[in-house]
């Protein structure tokens, strides 16, 4: 237990300055929202998608008041409401995508990488083809198709997420394989007669997933981005299936014209911190497990003050 | 098979191997493939025979390129081979499939030469000793364990509960390489593979690891291929030596034999080289010139002429041999490099290798002047001995050399040497089961 | 025979060293505290004379290499006097720190092929070094040095434009050697210069390191493991343990008869023809960032005293010239009473071992 605090705590110790308040404000931000998400019930103070309260019905597009402390927007939610909640739909597609990268992506990786030949090249060709499609324009593909076969549910559009990611993971654990099976302890584990399965499992498998981690925050930033674009297209979770931020910017838009900033400000604030802080922990972590980029907090040297010695006698040799 | 007279009785050997060959193919630049140019042969074994019997340890002695590291790997069934068989008892390891030879792994083991890199990082020291039991079909842990723990304390890691759950960067070099050696003994195997174990770990503790291993071939009755390429650890701890030079063994032959009366030429450069912590001792002179050569293009006739002091006319000289000689010449003495360059002409086409060379562009007799004049700077060099002729050709001579054939190994006293200096004494392969 | 590059500038009034070196301490800072990677070294090395620094791995040789050189990496903290020619190399800007290294303080290292740029052939190499601190000369003069130089070396003229990778690992050795000697540096530092070669290998570029003061008069700190290397190829040798210097004297006398416990389990434990019995030290080296009281060695020696683990031993002269550092060398007045008494020891087991 205590070495499983020690490893948590390790980015935080082992660094310094700059490393260090990115990984601290970071941890932060995206705690807030964590919070948020899991709390949506308790702390909104009504439910995404209640247009009245005790048979009173909201006011349209009402400024900030003591009773709806964001405003309210067109339809006649709560923007607070609508803003923590949407914490909540945000983190389910994102963990769920990049939960479905990993598990697909990962164990590909690692085959292809072993066995190399034929499948390697197919693999390799069919992730590099998605790599290549601008992503928004993937996620926006996939999202009509995925919608269509499971409706605008979170599944569907996580899916969707997926689709762009996986080639990167998938990537990288690759390249990771294709050096760490040269390694001397790999053939050691032929030697003694490991199959191909157990050399997978149990000696690759740990040693090529030091940059999931990180891949995956930085994923994560960028999939709340795209899950806000798809939203603000209309594409996706409607707002009455969930609240969902990207789509109520889109509804802000026009609101915006008329002098009605609060139904833009409050979820395009979210977006905006929720990113930065994943972003934040992504380069933060970077720098902690990459041992390139990592500085390490070197305590000075401090000498004490030299006694000559006696000055040796000349040797002639 | 000829049979020596006063042999008493011979138990049948363990290993059997019997011209084992194992070439990697080069895999030449897609331009060179366009061309349809052949990209090349590594023989990194070529030919080998040699016999493990029970309780014995042979002692695989060479530099880099010398093949013995694959030979070590071969037995293993790590590396494919090319031709040739492994017969352990009766299963000839060459053609077994990949699924029955996982489980000879359990006769044949091997100890690397690297501690720290032969050890999973993310394993502890039982997961790593223990995978080995596991990978065998021990399913319980609790077995598992109790076989680590035995295999643990024979390599002197105790007490054992102090390493069980070390992981390997927590541990020293010599405690790793007791690690390696634990893993490779836990399944009890009969035939051990050390490549280099010690080459890698301080003097102070070498000798430590040495003895463990000893100890371990006594008490386990392991028979041990010893892989290095330090002959005086080869001396202290093999039965037999077989020293290595590109892919071909050139002397073989029981250690007191090898180390009191080196019949081949390589064997003799081996044992002058070795530095000796002795002052008094002056420096070798008579070393072999140049290096190992490129293992794609070994050297025609025997491998080891080019460097050799003692090389004789049927060693099988070439045109790389000229060339070497030509630029030698201009190490010794560039006064008037320039010229000699302008008659000589460029020398990259003597790469190719034959017997017969063509040289010079600036005139025969100029050129064939220039021959004799490095002829009188050095009348002891060797090829001058493999020279058949030398005729004027155009702008240049044409130099032809005696055609020459790889030695094979025969017998000479107790060993089996590769060399032409010494006579066949009658009897082909020498290899005695 | 042999061209002696040396003009008179380089050659010194005999007797006086070519590198005096006191009290060099270079400690490197991590997350636990400073490692003194070397800790209070002194030497001397004579004009044409070549000192043989030995040790086991992390004795802090290198370190004491790279220090001299002013090739530490960043967080390492260097002290201490080290006189070239009269000048203290430690206490120089820079500037003239850059400028001294190639022309009269030359490096060779122990991986040939990664100090060599893919990219320039040889002649490059040549052109770039010698212009650095010599812009006058032509480019003949400078193809004509460099061909001598390389002549020396083995490696004849037809291969001056080629590139590193088309050498074998000798060659390329023997390259660097020729470059570091090119501008006829005074004195060169080799860091394990043959570790990476074969057998055969290594023992021609012993020789020609051998060779090197009879032909360039150049004063060379060989640092190797091997301890075999040492007596072939150096004057003096200097014994590293644990960052101080142990013992120092002429080869033949310490090789003959070493006067410190670690030099005699070090001359013990090495393997060589003529060795007949398996020797090793027990346990490890100390732990550089709190190295044990009194003397470094005591806890695996076996011959140590009461006084060896209170007290750091005085560095005096030894029998036969040379230093070392040692209570069982006195001196006899700075021993308390009871200070002669053995030590108790614990044992040393596996679990300590190096």
């Amino acid at each position: 237990m205590r070495s499983l605090f020690a490893n948590l705590a390790k980015p935080f110790t082992q660094t310094a300055g700059l490393a260090r308040w990115m990984l601290v404000i970071g941890v932060l931000l995206t705690a807030f929202f964590v919070v948020c998400a899991v709390f949506a019930p308790w702390l909104a103070p009504y439910g995404f998608a209640q247009s009245s309260s005790h048979g009173t019905p909201f006011p349209k597009v009402a400024p900030p008041s003591s009773q709806h402390l964001f405003g309210t927007d067109r339809l006649f939610f709560d923007v607070l409401s609508r803003t923590i909640w949407g914490a909540r739909t945000a983190l389910e597609v994102v963990i769920l995508s990049i939960v479905v990268c990993v598990v697909v992506g990962v164990p590909l990786g690692i085959v292809s990488g072993f066995y190399g030949g034929w499948l390697d090249r197919i693999l390799v060709l069919i992730m590099d083809a998605l790599y290549a499609f601008p992503s928004f324009l993937l996620a926006i593909v996939f999202s009509f198709l995925l919608t269509g076969l499971l409706g605008g549910t979170v599944v569907a559009v996580s899916l969707s997420l997926s689709v762009i990611y996986v080639p990167q993971y998938f990537r990288v654990v690759r390249n990771t394989t294709l050096s760490a099976k040269e390694a001397t302890y790999v053939e050691a584990a032929r030697a003694i007669g490991a199959s191909d399965l157990a050399i997978m499992r149990r000696y690759l498998f740990g040693n090529v997933i030091q940059s999931v981690p990180v891949l995956g925050t930085l994923n994560a930033a960028d999939a709340i981005l795209t899950l806000a674009g798809l939203g603000f297209l209309g594409l996706g979770i409607q707002s009455t299936d969930a609240a969902e931020w990207g789509h109520d910017l889109n509804r802000a838009l026009a609101d915006a014209g008329g002098g009605v900033w609060w139904t833009g400000l409050y979820p395009g604030l979210a977006i905006v911190l929720l990113v930065t802080g994943l972003t934040l922990v992504g380069e933060g972590l970077n720098e902690t497990l990459n041992p390139t980029l990592r500085r390490r907090r070197l305590l000075p040297v401090v000498m004490p003050v030299r006694e000559p010695t006696t000055s040796l006698p000349e040797e002639q040799s | 098979m000829p049979t020596k007279p006063e042999t008493p009785t011979v138990e049948p050997a363990l290993v059997e191997v019997r011209d084992l060959s194992v070439h990697f193919e080069l895999r030449g630049g897609t331009l060179s493939r366009l061309f349809g140019r052949d990209s090349g042969t590594i023989k990194a074994v070529d030919g080998i025979n040699l016999a493990l019997r029970p309780g014995e340890v042979v002692g695989l002695v060479g530099e880099s390129g010398s093949g013995k590291s694959t030979l070590g790997r071969a037995l293993l069934g790590l590396v494919p081979a090319t031709a040739g068989s492994i017969h352990l008892r009766d299963q000839d390891l060459a053609k077994l499939g990949r699924r029955r030879l996982r489980k000879i792994r359990s006769v044949v083991q091997m100890v690397f030469q690297d501690p720290n890199a032969a050890l999973n990082p993310s394993m502890t020291v039982e997961e790593a000793v223990g995978d080995a039991l596991r990978v065998h079909g021990m399913k319980s842990p609790k077995d598992r364990r109790r076989g680590v723990v035995e295999a643990l304390e024979r390599v002197g890691l105790s007490p054992v509960d102090l390493f069980l759950n070390k992981y390997p960067r927590d541990l020293s070099g010599g405690q790793k390489q007791r690690v390696v050696i634990a893993r490779a003994i836990v399944l009890w195997p009969e035939v051990l593979v050390a490549d280099e174990p010690v080459s890698m770990l301080d003097m102070s503790v070498r000798a430590k690891i040495l003895q463990l291993m000893l100890n371990l071939k006594r008490e386990l009755g392991l028979t041990f291929v010893y892989i290095t390429h330090d002959l005086a650890t080869a001396k202290f701890f093999c039965d037999r030596i077989a020293i290595m030079y590109l892919g071909k063994v050139v002397e073989i032959g029981p250690t007191d034999e090898i180390f009191a009366h080196p019949r081949h030429p390589y064997t003799k450069a081996l044992l002058a080289a070795i530095p000796e912590p002795d002052p008094d001792r002056a420096l070798p002179r008579n070393l072999p010139r140049g290096e190992i050569p490129d293992a794609a293009e070994p050297p025609l006739g025997c491998s080891f002429h080019p460097r050799c002091p003692e090389a004789v006319a049927s060693c099988g000289w070439e045109s790389r041999d000229l060339r070497a000689m030509v630029e030698q010449h201009w190490t010794r003495d560039n006064t008037s490099y320039d010229e000699e360059k302008a008659l000589i002409g460029d020398l990259s086409h003597l790469d190719v290798p034959s017997t017969s060379a063509r040289i010079g562009a600036g005139g025969a007799n100029g050129v064939q002047a220039l021959l004799d004049r490095i002829r009188r700077e050095d009348p002891d060099e060797p090829l001058w001995n493999g020279v058949e002729s030398i005729e004027p050709d155009g702008n240049g001579v044409t130099v032809r050399f005696r055609e020459a054939g790889s030695p094979a190994l025969r017998r000479a006293g107790d060993v089996d040497v590769a060399c032409v200096l010494y006579p066949d004494e009658g009897g082909a392969d020498t290899e005695r089961p | 025979m042999a061209m002696d590059l040396t003009d008179e500038s380089t050659v010194r009034p005999p007797g006086e060293p070519v590198i005096s070196a006191r009290d060099v301490r270079v400690w490197y800072g991590t997350t636990r505290g400073a490692i003194r990677a070397v800790d209070g070294v002194s030497f001397d090395i004579a004009p044409g004379e070549t000192l043989g620094l030995v040790g086991e791995s992390g004795c802090g040789k290198s370190t004491l290499g790279r220090g001299l050189m002013g090739l530490l990496p960043a967080g390492a903290k260097r002290d201490g006097e080290v006189l070239f020619r009269g000048q203290d190399i430690f206490s120089l800007s820079s500037k003239a720190s850059y400028a001294l290294r190639g022309s009269e303080l030359g490096m060779i290292f122990q991986e040939p092929l990664t100090r060599l740029n893919p990219l320039m052939r040889i002649s490059q190499h040549f052109e770039e070094t010698i212009k650095q601190h010599e812009p006058g000369l032509s480019k003949d003069e400078i193809r004509d040095r460099a061909l001598e130089v390389l002549r020396l070396m083995g490696i004849p003229p037809t291969r001056y434009k080629s590139y590193p990778h088309e050498f074998s690992g000798g060659m390329r050795q023997r390259l660097m050697i020729a470059l570091a000697l090119v501008l006829r540096p005074a004195f060169v530092v080799a860091d394990e210069p043959t570790t990476a070669l074969d057998v055969l290998v290594e023992a021609q570029i012993v020789q020609i390191l051998n060779d090197l003061r009879s032909n360039f008069s150049t004063s060379l700190l060989l640092i190797t493991h091997n301890v075999g290397i040492v007596a072939e190829a150096c004057d003096r040798v200097a014994v590293m343990y644990a960052g101080r210097i142990v013992e120092q004297g002429k080869v033949g006398d310490v090789f003959k008869n070493p006067q410190h416990p670690y030099t005699r389990a070090l001359l013990r434990s090495t393997i060589s023809l003529s060795t007949t019995g398996l020797h090793f030290i027990e346990g490890a080296p100390p732990d550089l960032v709190d190295p044990p009281d009194g003397c470094r060695f005591h806890p695996r020696c076996p011959e140590a005293m009461n006084v060896c683990a209170t007290k750091n031993p005085v560095n005096v002269e030894r029998a036969g010239g040379g230093r070392v550092e040692c209570w069982l060398a006195g001196p006899e007045q700075d021993i308390p009473t009871g200070g002669k008494q053995p030590l108790k020891q614990e044992e040393l087991t596996v679990a300590d071992e190096a």
